[in-house]
């Protein structure tokens, strides 16, 4: 298996991209019923850059997809829009795509 | 109002729409701001979670996928199955969920299946967002407390052969 991770990265000098995945990352986990970010059911959403790829965010160029793994609790379209807006003042104007893959467990 | 006006023909709230996914697997809302996906994993494992929380409830799951669960669960690095017993169908804004249960002995087994169907609806709808348009629960076994012991009794204490 390849060992993904989800922790952040020092930036690397002059890639603009993989540095702002980073601080959506960064930006995501701070809603607190986002439990982890997750690349999703078919292994999209990831930032390809040096070292170990990010799972759970993609930056596009007309949209950051977002992959979370939340806790239960609260209408899950809530949780959406709570990630959407932590993440769109980095956003630079591109949407926000949520996929909510998975509950964590207990 | 005419009676197509209920969660929407595809429509959401003001400015939304719902829609599959397109890499199948999710629900999606589309909303000014980007889309939300819901995965449909996410949805059984909600409904899942509803019927468990019914009192009364003992496992779930028909009699195959309990031993299979059980078997699984002895596996070393298998999780056990969080959506054993639960099969949900999800469109653009409506799921449709199967349930199969095991009830424990002494319960109104009608009763029961109607608490588990009115919770399984209100946590699915207020979680996910979606219209659940049937709820079918089959009660495959009941638990009898004391049945599933190893020691039938029977044996003695002493091993009858040396």
């Amino acid at each position: 298996m390849i060992a993904w991770t989800d922790t952040m990265h020092p930036p690397l000098a002059g890639e603009p991209r993989t540095d702002l995945a980073d601080q959506v990352a960064e930006a995501a986990m701070a809603c607190q019923d986002v439990r982890a970010l997750t690349a999703g059911p078919h292994v999209r959403i990831a930032t390809y850059r040096a070292g170990l790829p990010l799972a759970g965010v993609a930056v596009r160029d007309g949209e950051i997809e977002i992959g979370v793994v939340v806790r239960y609790g609260r209408p899950l379209p809530e949780i959406a829009e709570d990630v959407r807006r932590l993440v769109a003042p980095l956003a630079g104007g591109r949407k926000v795509d949520v996929l909510i893959a998975d509950l964590a467990d207990g | 109002m005419s009676q197509d006006d209920g969660p929407g023909t595809g429509r959401g709230g003001t400015g939304t729409m719902r829609r599959r996914g397109a890499d199948g697997g999710s629900s999606e809302l589309v909303t000014s701001g980007g889309r939300t996906k819901i995965a449909d994993t996410v949805v059984a494992k909600v409904a899942t979670m509803a019927a468990r929380q019914v009192g009364g409830v003992h496992e779930m799951g028909a009699g195959m996928s309990r031993t299979i669960g059980s078997v699984r669960e002895r596996l070393p690095g298998m999780a056990s199955d969080a959506t054993q017993g639960v099969d949900v169908q999800v469109g653009e804004r409506q799921a449709a969920v199967d349930i199969d249960l095991v009830v424990e002995y002494g319960l109104s087994i009608p009763d029961l299946a109607g608490a588990v169907r009115e919770n399984v609806i209100s946590e699915v709808e207020h979680m996910c967002g979606l219209e659940v348009v049937e709820v079918n629960i089959t009660v495959d076994d009941v638990h009898v407390a004391g049945e599933d012991s190893e020691d039938s009794g029977e044996r003695s204490g002493e091993p009858r052969v040396r």
